[in-house]
């Protein structure tokens, strides 16, 4: 990107030195980026002195022997209490507050990124300067991305590392796959932080107007966002567990239940037999419409990486074709 | 064909006689460092700064630019000159590669608009000549040299300095005409070979207009470049251009050296009660006539091999005449001088 003026040995000598069109994007977004890059060592520093106080008082309390709340006793659901009143309460607002940190990306640094410039006319003067229109494009797009992953990385990382212990701990009493564990932590953030700036770049080539393209973003971002909790399950082959002579399904603690129903002698999933709810004894009420089993859908915890992975593989993949779109709309639309 | 090769040679001597075309090693010598991609051979005449053929672009609304076919000797300074609305951004947006021609072709000398040699030598000054806001004048400057490799920081910090602009201002705060110059410096610091100029003078006073006229000019002269101006008022172009375009609904009426077509043009006078000068009376071709009462004033095209003798109520026309002639009469056949015909076009020669 910032090939076009050599490096002079003069710039080398004083340090790192943004040349070109990094440069420009650089004194383009210096605000926003110096706001997100400070916020993003804030909140790295702040959670690094969290996961401090919690894995020494997972030490001090002796919880590693209630870890992941295999050991069922009285005392280590008491004492797992008590450390989740202190250490999981604070948590949990900042893990619900995580999804809207797309959504910053989306609107504010997406959004205005092209349409200021088509709206305000500083896209001609900018593109009649040496460099060639699809170069410049690509700046506008990557310097900013790189920041988005840089900052969105960073507050990704340091909340799933102030996450991560009290989960391991916690077990089946902080459940994994609720929304706010979920797209608070691991690469999702950054997956769905580089989908919402590209969305909001999109929006800005197309509407060409500032506000309306940052009102386009947080809409379509909370679409964007409803698809994606609605296709989450599917992202990862789920396991299945079928158990005859029960009429509970045989679910390890702490997975993701997505369904599960009645079977039938022979293996088939059949439909819940609403008639026998108000019977004394609803195993034989059951067994005499035929439904001797159950049958469950559900991902272990184990899958809580994987589901990650996918969901972020997801949101690059739509991002990717936003940016074949847009690509293809600058080339065929000079203005 | 040799013929044709000769001509932009002999129209450029005839508009500037103090600049021979090529053979002047002096020149050459000077080019080098704006033409490194094209090695110059002084038998070879420079190709037209700007060469269209055909070309046309349409809006959803419409056409806004048909099948207009002109060149313009390299050097030259160009007036194009329309009302509002007649193409003359989307011909200037065509020449900056803003805008993709829906038919024919444009050539900037010898280029594609996009082409990186296009791109390095052309500079644009759009209408509304729109910077960063909140960049400071001399992010500006920085912005032209991260972003032109021919950029030139002297020429461009001149250009801010005769203002009295200081260079830590930010641009949103400056005035138009401050905000104008301070984009003039970016177009000039990039030592361009051609420069289109979208109304560069709208918002300026007159002692800065004639500043800036006298910068371009001198640029012109000293760096050999082109430079082309639009406007609609034809007054404040008349005296700094040698060349002329006029368009009016998206159509070349007029092109070609000033001194030429005015040549080619009367501006007839006749006395109250006389007819308006007709085909059979006057052997010209009448393009406008005004009544005005007790008199009748009127444009009429020369054959140029018989240029009717002044006095008599005739004498050449103003620029201005002639401007306002070809407008008020849009069916008048366009005059495109010898300098500024392609081959091909349609046009009616002179």
């Amino acid at each position: 990107m910032s090939a076009t003026i050599p490096r002079s040995r003069a710039a080398a000598r004083y340090g790192p030195c943004l040349r070109g069109l990094t440069w420009l994007m650089w004194r383009q977004n210096r605000a926003v980026f110096l706001i997100g890059l400070v916020a993003a060592a804030a909140v790295a520093v702040y959670a690094a002195v969290q996961h401090q106080h919690v894995t020494e008082a997972i030490a001090a309390q002796h919880l590693e022997a209630c870890r992941g709340g295999t050991a069922r006793t009285t005392q280590c659901t008491r004492d797992l209490l008590a450390f989740g009143r202190e250490y999981q309460y604070p948590l949990r607002r900042p893990l619900q507050l995580m999804p809207v940190l797309p959504f910053l990306f989306g609107v504010f640094l997406g959004a205005p990124q092209l349409a200021q410039e088509l709206e305000s006319g500083t896209y001609r003067t900018v593109a009649t300067q040496s460099v060639t229109r699809l170069r410049w494009f690509a700046a506008k797009l990557g310097v900013p991305l790189a920041v988005t992953v840089i900052v969105s990385g960073v507050v990704a990382t340091a909340m799933t590392w102030w996450w991560h212990p009290i989960a391991e701990v916690m077990g089946p009493l902080f459940p994994r796959y609720d929304w706010y564990p979920f797209y608070g932590v691991g690469p999702v953030v950054v997956g769905l932080s580089v989908l919402f700036f590209l969305t909001g770049a999109t929006l800005g080539l197309l509407l060409r107007r500032t506000v309306a393209a940052m009102g386009a973003a947080l809409v379509a971002g909370a679409g964007l966002f409803a698809l994606l909790e609605r296709v989450r399950p599917h992202l990862w082959p789920v396991n299945t567990s079928v158990a005859q002579n029960t009429a509970e399904p045989r679910v390890p603690d702490n997975a993701w239940l997505l369904g599960d129903g009645p079977l039938t002698i022979d293996g088939r999933r059949a439909s819940e037999a609403v008639d026998c709810l108000p019977q004394d004894s609803y195993a034989r009420c059951l067994r005499s419409h035929g439904l001797t089993g159950r049958w469950a859908e559900y991902h272990p915890v184990t899958h809580f990486w994987s589901l990650q992975w996918a969901a972020t593989a997801v949101c690059l993949a739509f991002g990717l074709a936003l940016v074949a779109l847009s690509v293809w709309r600058m080339r065929r639309h000079a203005t | 064909m040799t013929e044709s090769l000769s001509e932009p040679c002999d129209t450029l001597t005839l508009a500037r006689p103090k600049l021979p075309c090529t053979d002047n090693p002096e020149r050459t010598h000077r080019f080098q460092h704006l033409m490194t991609d094209r090695v110059t051979d002084p038998r070879i005449p420079p190709a037209p700064a700007l060469e269209t053929h055909g070309l046309g672009k349409r809006y959803r609304r419409g056409w806004a630019l048909r099948d207009s076919s002109f060149r313009l000797p390299a050097g030259s300074v160009c007036a194009l000159v329309g009302p509002n609305g007649a193409g003359k951004t989307t011909l200037l947006s065509l020449a900056a590669d803003l805008l993709e021609p829906t038919t024919g072709t444009i050539t900037l000398s010898g280029h594609r608009p996009g082409s990186p040699e296009a791109r390095r030598g052309t500079a644009f000054l759009s209408q509304r000549k729109a910077l960063y806001p909140r960049f400071r004048v001399r992010d500006i400057l920085r912005m032209g040299k991260e972003l032109n490799p021919t950029w030139h920081q002297e020429t461009a910090e001149s250009v801010v300095e005769a203002g009295g602009i200081p260079m830590g201002v930010r641009v949103g705060t400056l005035s138009g005409g401050q905000a104008t110059r301070v984009a003039f410096a970016l177009a000039l610091g990039k030592r361009p070979r051609l420069m289109l100029l979208d109304e560069p003078m709208a918002d300026l006073d007159p002692l800065v207009r004639r500043q800036m006229t006298d910068l371009l000019r001198a640029e012109a002269r000293t760096h050999g470049a082109t430079v082309i101006m639009s406007s609609h008022l034809v007054s404040e172009l008349a005296d700094s251009c040698d060349h002329l375009v006029l368009i009016n609904n998206g159509r070349v009426r007029l092109a070609g050296e000033v001194d030429l077509l005015l040549d080619q043009h009367r501006h007839v006078t006749s006395g109250a009660g006389d007819r308006p000068p007709s085909p059979e009376a006057v052997p010209y071709d009448v393009i406008a006539s005004t009544d005005h009462g007790r008199e009748t004033t009127s444009l009429v095209r020369t054959d140029d091999t018989s240029p009717p003798s002044p006095g008599d109520g005739h004498r050449a026309p103003t620029l201005e005449e002639l401007v306002l002639g070809y407008l008020d009469a849009p069916e008048a056949s366009p005059v495109l001088t010898a300098g500024a015909r392609v081959h091909g076009s349609q046009e009616v020669s002179a």
